[in-house]
């Protein structure tokens, strides 16, 4: 007869099982913290390797006999190909500065999160297969075999990395383990390792021009959508161009915002502005993605997917590009576009605003700027007559995306908006800014299954907003990313129910005095103005 | 309510709590333990500093007035946080009976000199009984949000999708079923 556990005992069961390294305790994939395998269709559609039906939680996953020659021989290549990979392979002193600052190791305090030891799986690999040390006295070194147990560890783990780059901040030799775990992926991939929303969003991307697959007309049936609603609240009829060969400026949105909401409402904010502006810009219905989720599986597959946004702009013969509130999209174009698909065609010129004559110098070489940037830059030459009072009663906070804040330091110029058209506080300091805490969501892991990872992961995000809650009564999350709009909604369900999510161009939208317009009545999301009692009693 | 128990948890609050805040983190693998008693770090140890400050009151309510709503307030966010983090519920709610033994140790002597009378003792762990209930609704209605919102996710895209013609396409069922397993599972 087994005797039951004390309460006390209980506490530390299955959490604490055999004392084991963390180089020996085999991962358990559980539902609610891993996502599913990508389809078949999706690899065969950019010929990827191994298409096939599996899944993370079958035994079998159905691996090429030579798997590990492919990965090591991979790996091998690219520690030649990468220098960067080479140095963050060697230069780790294993001081622990980086462990306690991601999000996923906060959260749920499973040590195989701690930046270090993500890098570590790779690592160890490394280390058996190409140092002295490891070949000789494997353990002593860290250095272990690349196993099936070993490849499922990869697997789950590098798949709950969001590639945020919060840890490079901290470490002192500057090791980026976004880039480790960017190049662990790549090398699953080589076996036909993949998620489900990852690959989904990169093949019909590669097809069709965006991550849903929604074909050209059905991006102009949304594009109309928003501009109906954009007459039923302000009066005012948009004529969006398509297409159209000479505009002055191809306008690129993350294609979540031309069909999710709360992303739409952000994107009727820009497309306002813009005619409000008279500005000469043109939408691409083969571009219609600025998102790349090519970043989260390999960098040709990146730059396969970037290249379009040139090859678009030539076509249309446009002098530069304004590309949308999204977050990795911005990464890509500011980090790599440059090197991967550049230079710019002859066409493009350096961007310079039509309507206040300022030259985005910033922007010399890549020849496309940030909305926020454009924005900001109108502001600041009062060229934007607003009305703030009509987002009365929307009290607001800022999250930091984390790609646009640590990948291009656009830091000031969405804050800078927020400050013109709403009341609206900052979270505490340690998580905002470079210092940021991820939506928990990003680099492809914002799927339903995964719900319950994410949950986890957003937490030290959540709880910032939860204080400025608490404290200023915040009721609207801001940020200017397309997979944040996405995630936070249920991360604020979850743990501040009653902060709802928005983009920075909604708020100022909500607030644009427009030429020609009808009293305002209702605010973009259709939902009556608080500051018309306010008027009705003066 | 003013008894000579509440007198000494009082008394012994930090003591308590310390030990108490011990055993709900023991809950996480030890290589964590020094990160998340860093409690005073409300942002960036989110997990400890919260655990811990919940801890706080409910033990300053345990030996004091015992509010109802005041105790399910700070187990809360407890349970919320439990509820997303790889824990079976017997786990994730340990820490509440095991608060009995923590008292039954830590006023052994009192307990035997009969200067803490049996019916208070017995009052405590009735009501620690009755948390550990209420814990365990907590935990489960987190659960269900986190199922709730799992639908509310694959309706949004369907719904987008739908509009777009392109339901059939997007969602192959079939493939879904069986790159998951997990419906098939379930
Ligand atoms: S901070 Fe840098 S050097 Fe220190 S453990 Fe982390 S990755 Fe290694
Ligand atoms: S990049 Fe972000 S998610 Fe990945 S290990 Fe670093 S902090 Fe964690």
């Amino acid at each position: 007869m087994a005797k039951l556990p004390k309460p006390q005992e209980l506490t530390k069961i299955d959490f604490k099982p055999p004392e084991t390294s963390w180089m020996d305790t085999p991962v358990e994939f559980r539902p609610g913290t891993y996502s599913y395998a990508s389809k078949p269709e999706s690899l065969e559609m950019i010929g990827f390797p191994n298409p096939r039906i599996w899944s993370p939680a079958d035994e079998d996953w159905k691996l090429p006999e030579n798997w590990q020659t492919i990965i090591l021989d991979g790996l091998r290549d690219r520690l030649q190909r990468f220098r960067s990979l080479k140095v963050f392979m060697d230069i780790c002193v294993r001081c622990g500065a980086c462990a306690d600052k991601c999000h996923f190791f906060l959260g749920s305090g499973d040590p195989k999160n701690m930046p270090v030891l993500r890098a570590e799986l790779l690592r160890s690999v490394y280390r058996k297969e190409y140092t002295l040390a490891g070949k000789l006295m494997a353990k002593m070194v860290g250095a272990r075999e690349l196993t099936l147990p070993v490849l499922k560890e990869w697997f789950y783990y590098f798949f709950q990395c969001t590639e945020c780059r919060r840890c490079s901040l901290f470490c002192p030799y500057g090791i980026d383990t976004a880039e480790i775990t960017m190049i662990g992926r790549e090398l699953l991939n080589l076996v036909g390792l993949s998620i489900d929303w990852v690959m989904g969003p990169v093949s019909a991307c590669y097809m069709k021009g965006n991550h849903l697959g929604i074909q050209p007309h059905g991006v102009v049936d949304s594009f109309d959508m928003a501009v109906d609603d954009i007459e039923d609240i302000t009066g005012v009829r948009l004529d969006l161009s398509y297409n159209r060969k000479g505009a002055e400026i191809l306008y690129v949105p993350p294609s979540g915002d031309v069909f999710a909401t709360p992303g739409t409402y952000s994107l009727m904010g820009q497309l306002m502005l813009f005619h409000e502006m008279g500005l000469d810009y043109t939408l691409s219905t083969y571009n219609s993605e600025g998102g790349n989720f090519g970043l989260f599986t390999s960098n040709e597959m990146m730059k396969r997917l970037n290249a379009k946004i040139y090859a678009e702009a030539k076509r249309l013969g446009v002098k530069y590009i304004i590309g949308g509130e999204c977050g990795h999209m911005w990464r890509v174009l500011n980090q790599y576009m440059d090197t991967m698909n550049g230079p710019a065609p002859d066409n493009l010129e350096v961007p310079k605003s039509p309507v206040t004559g300022t030259v985005f110098e910033n922007a010399k070489s890549t020849k496309m700027i940030h909305v926020c940037e454009f924005t900001a830059d109108l502001l600041r030459h009062n060229k934007v007559k607003l009305d703030p009072s009509r987002n009365k009663g929307i009290i607001a906070t800022y999250h930091d995306s984390c790609n646009p804040a640590r990948a291009m330091g656009l830091l000031d110029e969405p804050r800078y908006i927020l400050d013109h058209c709403v009341e609206w506080y900052e979270m505490p300091e340690d998580t905002i800014r470079e210092k940021t805490f991820c939506c928990g969501s990003g680099a492809g892991l914002g799927n339903d299954e995964n719900m319950e990872m994410r949950m986890r992961g957003g937490f030290p995000r959540a709880n910032a907003v939860k204080f400025v809650k608490e404290r200023h009564n915040v009721n609207m999350l801001a940020c200017i990313c397309a997979i944040d709009r996405a995630a936070l909604p249920p991360l604020m369900r979850y743990w501040n129910p009653g902060v709802e999510v928005c983009g920075v161009h909604e708020l100022l939208g909500n607030a644009l005095v427009m030429k020609g317009e009808k009293k305002r009545e209702e605010n973009l999301r259709f939902e009556p103005l608080q500051n018309l009692d306010d008027e009705e009693e003066a | 309510m003013s008894s000579s128990l509440n007198q000494f948890m009082r008394e012994k609050h930090g003591d308590l709590l310390r030990q108490w805040f011990e055993i709900a983190i023991a809950a996480y693998p030890d290589e964590a333990h020094k990160y998340f008693v860093k409690v005073n770090n409300e942002f960036t140890n989110p997990v400890g500093s919260n655990i811990y400050r919940n801890m706080d009151h409910l033990l300053t309510e345990l030996s004091g007035d015992r509010d109802a709503d005041r105790l399910y307030g700070h187990l809360e966010m407890i349970l919320k946080i439990r509820a997303v983090q790889d824990m079976k519920p017997s786990k994730a709610l340990a820490f509440l009976p095991s608060f009995k033994n923590l008292v039954r140790t830590e006023f052994k002597k009192e307990i035997q000199k009969g200067q803490i009378p049996y019916s208070e003792l017995d009052d405590l762990f009735t009501d620690l009984d009755t948390l550990a209930l209420i814990a365990f609704d907590l935990y489960s209605e987190s659960k269900e949000l986190l199922y709730n919102l799992r639908i509310a996710q694959i309706k949004e895209t369907n719904d987008i999708l739908q509009k777009a013609n392109l339901l059939n396409e997007a969602v192959d069922t079939s493939t879904f079923m069986r790159c998951s397993n997990y419906i098939e599972e379930e």
